[in-house]
């Protein structure tokens, strides 16, 4: 039986970082949607199953911190699990101990280090 | 002096050696071949001073210099050396950006002189726009190694188009309305300028942003102005020197 493909949700406003990251997901060989604020991305997970979200801090109609509070109240456990790695472009307004708090398993900073990006990844999935 | 970093670009082996042999007395060397293995070296490292051949086999002194000023350093002192030029021709060299020029054969007692000279030159300490590189090679090195150069290409060029109209309501000649809209837009082009090595467009935004959050209204349209130019000034770059770079 083939192995299937992880699946990432990627929710960023940016459509440069949406092929930037799909095509570095792509070369690891997982699989990537895109949703382009915090609703979409909410709506995107509540449908559909994924391994693992990478979230933008800063995004129109929901931001990704909310976006993250409202996936770790949703009733499926496995959905309400899954691991979300925060991507920010202002680190300095918040500590990695606000991250754990807001309910992220990891953040990365922008400007993204895409080879910090993957091994970030593949810590969480494998 | 010791702590000082010297590169040297020569072709030569035997010249090579025998400047490695004198400036070693005198500072750190790090010495090359070619003008592309220099340039990947300084993409990585910073130096104190250049040493460059005018005869290299992949691109001639006026050339390297002007990719160094770009990707490298600004300001760091390069100077020619060459088998061909004679002493006469150094204003040639010294417009051209040139330190200095130093003609083959060369007595060691003059290349350790000259040397000495350049790099006890103080420099007054530089802004950070002014520091910044137009670009800064390594974050594309690296995407390079999971997207192949067309994807990248439309990439970059949909960034600078990005810019361009996100930029396009604002007219600089009055002093322009902070908006969250623009705030935003500051933001995600932010993020995107420094994923892709924009280094100086990069700086600039952050600027803009920061003034504009402060709501610093006078400082923050000024700021604007400064961006726009390192938008075109990134966007020629990469028409000129972005096959040199791989996209």
């Amino acid at each position: 039986m083939a192995f299937e493909k992880m699946k990432i949700l990627v929710g960023e406003d940016s459509s440069i970082i949406i092929n930037l990251t799909k095509s570095v997901l792509a070369f690891e060989n997982y699989s990537m949607k895109a949703a382009r604020n915090g609703k979409q991305a909410l709506d995107m997970l509540v449908e559909e199953d994924f391994d693992l979200i990478l979230m933008d801090i800063t995004m129109p109609q929901m931001d990704g911190i909310q976006c993250t509070k409202e996936i770790r109240k949703l009733a499926d456990p496995k959905k309400n699990s899954i691991p979300i790695i925060a991507i920010t472009g202002n680190a300095a307004n918040h500590t990695p101990e606000d991250f754990r708090k807001f309910g992220f398993n990891d953040f990365i900073q922008k400007p993204l280090n895409y080879d910090h990006l993957l091994a970030t990844v593949k810590k969480i999935l494998g | 002096m010791k702590s000082k970093i010297i590169l040297i670009v020569e072709e030569n082996e035997q010249a090579r050696k025998l400047f490695e042999h004198c400036i070693g007395q005198l500072a750190s060397v790090e010495s090359v071949a070619t003008a592309k293995e220099g340039l990947a070296f300084l993409a990585n490292k910073a130096v104190d001073l250049i040493l460059v051949s005018q005869q290299l086999p992949d691109l001639d002194g006026p050339g390297f210099l002007q990719k160094v000023r770009v990707t490298a350093s600004p300001d760091c002192p390069v100077i020619a050396t060459s088998a061909f030029a004679k002493e006469q021709e150094k204003p040639y060299f010294l417009n051209q950006g040139f330190a200095d020029l130093l003609t083959k054969p060369i007595r060691p007692k003059d290349l350790i002189l000259c040397l000495q000279e350049h790099l006890k030159k103080e420099t007054k300490a530089p802004t950070a726009v002014q520091m910044a590189r137009v670009f800064d090679p390594v974050p594309l090195q690296q995407l390079l190694k999971y997207s192949p150069p067309e994807t990248l290409q439309g990439i970059y060029a949909e960034f600078i188009q990005e810019c361009t109209e996100l930029l396009q309501p604002s007219k600089l000649d009055s002093t322009i309305p902070i908006t969250e809209d623009l705030l935003r837009a500051l933001h995600t082009i932010k993020g995107n300028s420094g994923t892709l090595g924009a280094e100086k467009l990069f700086i600039c935004v952050k600027q803009s942003e920061f003034l504009g959050r402060q709501g610093k209204a006078v400082e923050f349209t000024e700021s604007l102005t400064h961006l726009k130019a390192a938008i075109t000034e990134f966007e020629t770059f990469l028409k000129k020197e972005g096959k040199f770079y791989g996209i």
